[in-house]
Order: C-alpha cells, then structure tokens, then sequence
C-alpha cells in the first residue's frame, strides 16, 4: 500500500478538470433523460483520512431530519462507492421530475433516488474513467433511509486510509431539489488515478 | 460447435433470465431459464410484444430504464426489495411460501444503441427477500415488544410513582431502589444519595429491629429523616427473590399527619367531655346551692327578728356544711373522671357503674329517665376506672339525648337499662334504652368521629368515637351496638342496645352474689 497517498496541486487541478468534464457529462445525459435542465455545481475534491470520514459527513451535508442515502459500489481500477444523499422534501421533488404522482409512496422514492443515482455515478465515473483509459463495473445500487449520519456506519472503513471525496450539489431548474453525491475511492484507486494523473499530465 | 450455439448454451443455462428487448418492448431473445419458468417458449414470445404476455408491467418505469440506459451505455437496475419484479411468474414452491411471485433483481445492460436494444438479465432474489421479510416480520415483532417492554417499565415506575407509599428495595441489607415518594418522605433530592444506605440508617433506633420478626405484618416504627427529624411511620416488609437474589421490599406510610389528627381529635373530645361534665355540675350543684341559700336566708331572717335560737343557728350550720362536703365530693368525682388515668387498678364494675349513675343522676331526673340496673353477680376489673366512666357516662348521655330528640318526645315512661354480667369468661356490660333505636343506614356509622345525627346544641360527634377508642384502646374491649325489642313490665319496647365486652384476666377476680 501507497503511503504517499496524496495529490500534488497539479494533480489536483488535473482531477478537478476532469471531474468538470465528467459532470457535464452527468448533467447533459440527466437532461437528456428526464428532459428537465438539471446543474451539478463544480465538483469540491479532497482527500481525506478513512477515521475523519464521518465527522466530515456530518459537517459537509445539510441533511433534513429524514434522508436517503443511496449507495453503489464502483469495481474495477476505478473502485470504491458512490453515495448519493438526499432529503425527505427533495427526493418528493426530484420524483416529481421523474413524472411520479404528488402522493408517491416511499417504493416510488426510493426508485427514483436508485435510479438518479445510478445515473450521477455512471455518468460521472464511466467518464473518469474513460479519461483514465479503463472501465469501471457498477453494482446495482442500494438504499438505506436514515435519520442521522450518525446511524450510518462502516465497520470496514478502517480498512482504508484515505478516501478521495468528490462532492457535488445537484439542482434542477425551478425544483427545489439539492442532493449531494460523494465518491469515494479506494487506496489503490488512489494510487491508479495518481498514477493516471501523471500521465494525462505528461502527455499535455 | 458454432459460436451461434455456444451462445445460446450459455445462454440456456445461466441460472437468470436473459431477455433481449428493443425499446418497443419486443423480445428478440428469451432463454430457457425464462421458458421453464413462466411456460412460455421461445418460439410463442419470440417477436412479440413483452406486454401482451405481462401487462401488468410498469411501462414508464420500464421505458425509462432502457432509455436511461442506452443513453448512458451503463446498466440500469431494478431492486427487488422496491420494484419487487419485473415478470410476474408464480413461485412453484409449495410449502414455507412467503411471496406468491418472484422476487426479482433486474439488470438492463445496453445492447445495441443504434437499433434501440438492451439485454434484460433477470435474477430469482426470492430466497433473499424472503430472508429479509422475515427479517422484517420478526424486527416488526421484536419492535412491538419492546414497546409494549417499555409500556410496562413506564406502568410500573407510573404505579410506584402513584403509591401512597414510600417504597425501599433492600438488597443484601443495602437500598438498591425507591421511588419519588421515598426520596421526598425521608427529605432527599435525588435516589442517588440513598443507593447503598443500610435499613439501619433509616431507623431511630436501629438495635430495636429485628426484620425477619416483621415479614409480610405492617408495624409501627420512628424512623430518622435526612435533618435527623423523627416521624412515625407504617412499616411493611416483604421478602421475595429477583434475579435470583434475595431482596426486601418495603413500604412505608408516613404516620406524622394521622397521629396529629389523632391527638387533636383525643383533645377535641375531651373539651366536648369537660362540656358536658359542667351541664352536669351546674344541674348537680342546683339542689345543695338552694340548701345553702335557703338555710343562710334563714338564719339571717331570725337573726334580723330577733328570733334565731342556738338550735336553729346549729341545724342551718349542719345543713351548709353537709351541702358544701356534697359539693366538695361532686368536684372531687368530677375532677377524678376528667383527669382520666395513669396507671390500670383493681375495681368493682357495679361501683363504677353506681359513681356514673351519681354524676348523672341529676341529669336523668330532669329528664324524668327511669335508671334500671341488674347486676348479676359482683366482678372486679383490672382496667383503667375513670375511662370506663368516661365511656359508660357517654353512652348514659347519648341515650339521654335519644329521648331528648323531636320523634320521641311523646315517650312518657323513659327507662335506660343496666345490665352486667360474665359470658365466656369476658364482663358484659349491656345498656339499652326505650328511645325508639338507630336507623339502620346509620347504625354503623355512629362510632365515626364527627358524626352526629343530634342538634348541635346537643352533639358533637366525638361522643360515641371517644367511646370506641376508650373501650377499644384502652380497656382492650369490645363495644357493638344494636337495635333491640324487649319487654318490660309487660310492655314492648325498642331501643338501641350497647354491649361493651372486657376480657378478664387471671388478675381479675369474680365474687358471686351473696
């Protein structure tokens, strides 16, 4: 295992372009699919430690009382988890977006969630990764309804020494809908998109 | 083996469903696994529409997935836990059914964008979904309990809570628990400053305690607050056994306000005692005041004519000294019933009974009451004297006050019988009147302090209360009371009947009539 896992600041800014890049992308295949003008703002990336993950959580997302938190694994080069989290209010908008009737219930939700979700990260990371010269394999994605950050717990999380975070907001035009999605990596992904890094910088 | 035929054999035998869709919804391909499964053959499904066969499809959701999908060249997924199925395909398992169809984890991977098709891949999750319903089922289960758990915590804490009494849980001699009431009685903040505390930290005196003299039988005690101040209190010890671990429970009833009530009550009746006690003076002084006045009036009258001899001046003398020792002896028996007793003495029940009548007697003749004794054979007490004075003038005076009351003024022949005598080795002593009796609903009511069914100038209520605690208390006796016919001279009556019954002991002798 790296134990320089970090990125320098050209690194950094390279990543950054790329996550720009491939959160257009994201944006114009929501578009494109729901017919609704949806932004993503510019994607904040930082790497952190595994253990300061949750109080990171607690600090970086505003959650309402009640949220989903959708969650999909990423295999490959690329590996890791996407979580895409959502308040109460907001995933009744965003289902609305998706033509759902005012009273949805709680299955239609979180089908929405899954589905938008499944769409940020495949979008984004098939991207990313298709930038990095690699294929990234998604897993169905899963849903969890919590009450508090608190409740969410990884016990295999220490397994990781850094995660690189990518957060984004995602709004749709004239909805009231804000939802963050984070990816988040693993330590030899990091050590991968490093060494990608590198060489996408060299060829410029 | 041609390419074309390995495909299909892998195809054929994945153990999922594999169905090649166009965004029309025509199936292109349908394997085996799907044939088997929902009767369908390739052959019969083979180009048509994926509706007809299924219309209970969601086609939105459906359409939406393989749109999404094309257009991303990513899959897009069902999950089985919030779509449930994507083919409705009855499960053929028999027994331990929990769902009637499939459950279904659906993976729609592009296939080919340009014509639009996408490959279904369609996984049997029944198994887990199952699992998970049960799951479900018994966190459902589990969840109820622990609220109906917790109903019963808050139940219990509410009933220890509203309890009259302070309750203490001893274990190994040291408190474990108590309840709000516990903690306010002995004049503590919080439980936590008792935890720990021994049973004879709570007592007066705490070498007095025997505990296991005390299981399961309320006793009286002085128990210590936290300021040291002392207070009566009910005590109840129970012994039971919780986790295995023997424990004591006890309860405790804080006297102080009941005692209080008791001494002013005690207090009350003997100010209502000393009330009556002076009516009966002033009619019991009348007769011998006239004596003294009408023989000093007398003398005076000779001495002013002139006319008074020796003789006169030494009767009227004798007759004034004999009044005053009368007078004098009244106050003296007054003043021995009103200090009540110290100390129980030997004495003979028709005495009593006789030094009553001679505090009453002017009473009773002003009332024209009829005084009948009957003794049946002597019998000495060892009691308290004066109190069963106090407790006999009484009942004398409530069945005086019975003839007194409106209904039964029109009786002329007025008679309050006397009678004592020995039954199972107790003195009985009966006194009944010919006033007519008690109504029934009130008949058991009349020993209860401030009852009183007479005018005010006449009761107070505590009468026949003080009466019930002298016999009862201090005589150690019993007193009934009862309704009675009975004839008397050949004449029917019916009166109230007061037996007042008193143990005798080895101390007390009987002496039969001679």
């Amino acid at each position: 295992m790296n134990t320089q896992i970090t990125l320098n600041e050209d690194q950094r800014d390279c990543l950054q372009e790329l996550m720009n890049v491939a959160y257009g992308s994201a944006t114009a295949a929501i578009s494109d699919i729901l017919d609704a003008f949806a932004t993503l703002s510019v994607p904040a990336i930082s790497i952190i430690d595994t253990k300061d993950l949750k109080a990171h959580l607690l600090n970086n997302i505003e959650v309402e009382d009640v949220h989903y938190i959708s969650s999909q694994t990423l295999n490959g080069k690329i590996a890791g988890e996407s979580l895409f989290i959502i308040g109460e209010k907001s995933s009744i908008n965003l289902a609305k977006e998706f033509g759902c009737e005012e009273d949805a219930d709680v299955n239609e939700l979180c089908d929405v969630i899954l589905e938008i979700t499944n769409i940020l990260s495949s979008a984004t990371i098939s991207k990313l990764a298709q930038e990095m010269g690699t294929v990234v394999s998604f897993s169905p994605p899963h849903i969890h309804m919590v009450h508090s950050i608190e409740n969410f717990d990884n016990q295999y999380l220490e397994k990781y020494q850094k995660v690189i975070v990518i957060k984004t907001q995602l709004n749709f035009e004239n909805q009231n809908i804000n939802a963050d999605l984070l990816i988040l990596t693993t330590d030899d992904s990091i050590v991968f998109i490093e060494n990608m890094l590198d060489k996408i910088l060299e060829e410029f | 083996m041609t390419f074309s035929q390995k495909f299909d054999l892998i195809c054929d035998t994945v153990d999922n469903g594999v169905i090649l869709l166009d965004s029309n919804l025509q199936v292109h391909f349908w394997n085996n696994w799907l044939a088997t499964r929902t009767n369908i053959s390739f052959e019969e499904i083979k180009n048509k529409n994926l509706l007809d066969f299924f219309p209970n499809i969601n086609t939105k959701t459906l359409n939406r997935k393989i749109k999404t999908s094309l257009n991303l060249n990513s899959p897009t997924f069902y999950d089985s836990d919030i779509n449930k199925f994507l083919l409705d395909i009855e499960l053929n398992k028999v027994t331990n059914k929990v769902f009637q169809s499939m459950r279904q984890g659906v993976t729609i991977t592009p296939f080919d964008k340009e014509s639009g098709l996408v490959i279904v891949y369609i996984y049997d999750t029944t198994l887990l979904s199952e699992s998970n319903h049960k799951l479900e089922t018994r966190n459902t289960k589990l969840h109820q309990i622990q609220n109906e758990l917790k109903d019963e915590i808050n139940k219990i804490e509410l009933l220890l809570d509203a309890t009259m009494d302070a309750m203490f849980v001893f274990e190994n001699g040291l408190c474990v628990n108590t309840n709000d009431l516990g903690i306010e009685l002995f004049g503590y903040v919080n439980k936590h400053e008792l935890m720990g505390k021994t049973i004879s930290q709570f007592l007066k005196n705490s070498s007095d305690l025997d505990i296991s003299k005390h299981y399961s039988k309320p006793f009286e005690l002085s128990l210590i607050k936290k300021d040291e101040t002392i207070f009566p209190a009910l005590l109840k010890i129970k012994k039971s056994i919780f986790k295995n671990r023997p424990i004591e429970i006890i309860s405790i009833v804080d006297l102080s306000e009941l005692k209080a009530k008791d001494k002013l009550i005690s207090e009350q009746s003997k100010h209502a005692a000393m009330g009556e006690m002076i009516g009966n003076i002033a009619h019991q002084w009348r007769q011998p005041l006239n004596t003294i006045s009408t023989a000093a009036s007398g003398v005076k009258l000779l001495k002013e004519c002139d006319a008074l001899e020796d003789s006169d001046l030494d009767e009227s003398l004798e007759g004034i000294i004999k009044s005053t020792k009368y007078l004098s002896r009244t106050i003296d028996d007054f003043n021995d019933f009103l200090k009540g007793d110290k100390e129980k003495t030997n004495f003979n029940l028709q005495e009593n009974i006789q030094k009553d009548l001679s505090i009453l007697k002017a009473m009773m003749k002003n009332s024209k009451i009829n005084i009948i004794e009957k003794h049946e054979q002597a019998i000495e007490l060892f009691s308290f004297d004066n109190e069963l004075s106090q407790a006999i003038i009484n009942i004398l005076s409530n069945s005086k006050d019975a003839f007194e009351q409106d209904e039964v003024t029109f009786i002329d022949d007025r008679h309050i019988f006397i009678h004592t005598s020995v039954s199972d080795n107790n003195a009985v002593i009966d006194i009944f009147d010919n006033a007519g009796g008690i109504p029934d609903e009130i008949l058991n009511k009349i020993f209860e302090p401030y009852f009183t069914t007479k005018h005010k100038s006449l009761g107070t209520g505590l009468g026949l209360y003080m009466t019930l605690q002298i016999i009862t208390q201090n005589i150690e006796g019993i007193i009934t009371v009862e309704n009675k016919k009975f004839t008397y001279n050949s004449k029917n009556y019916n009166g109230a009947n007061f037996k007042i019954t008193i143990p005798l002991n080895s101390e007390v002798s009987i002496t039969r009539h001679t």
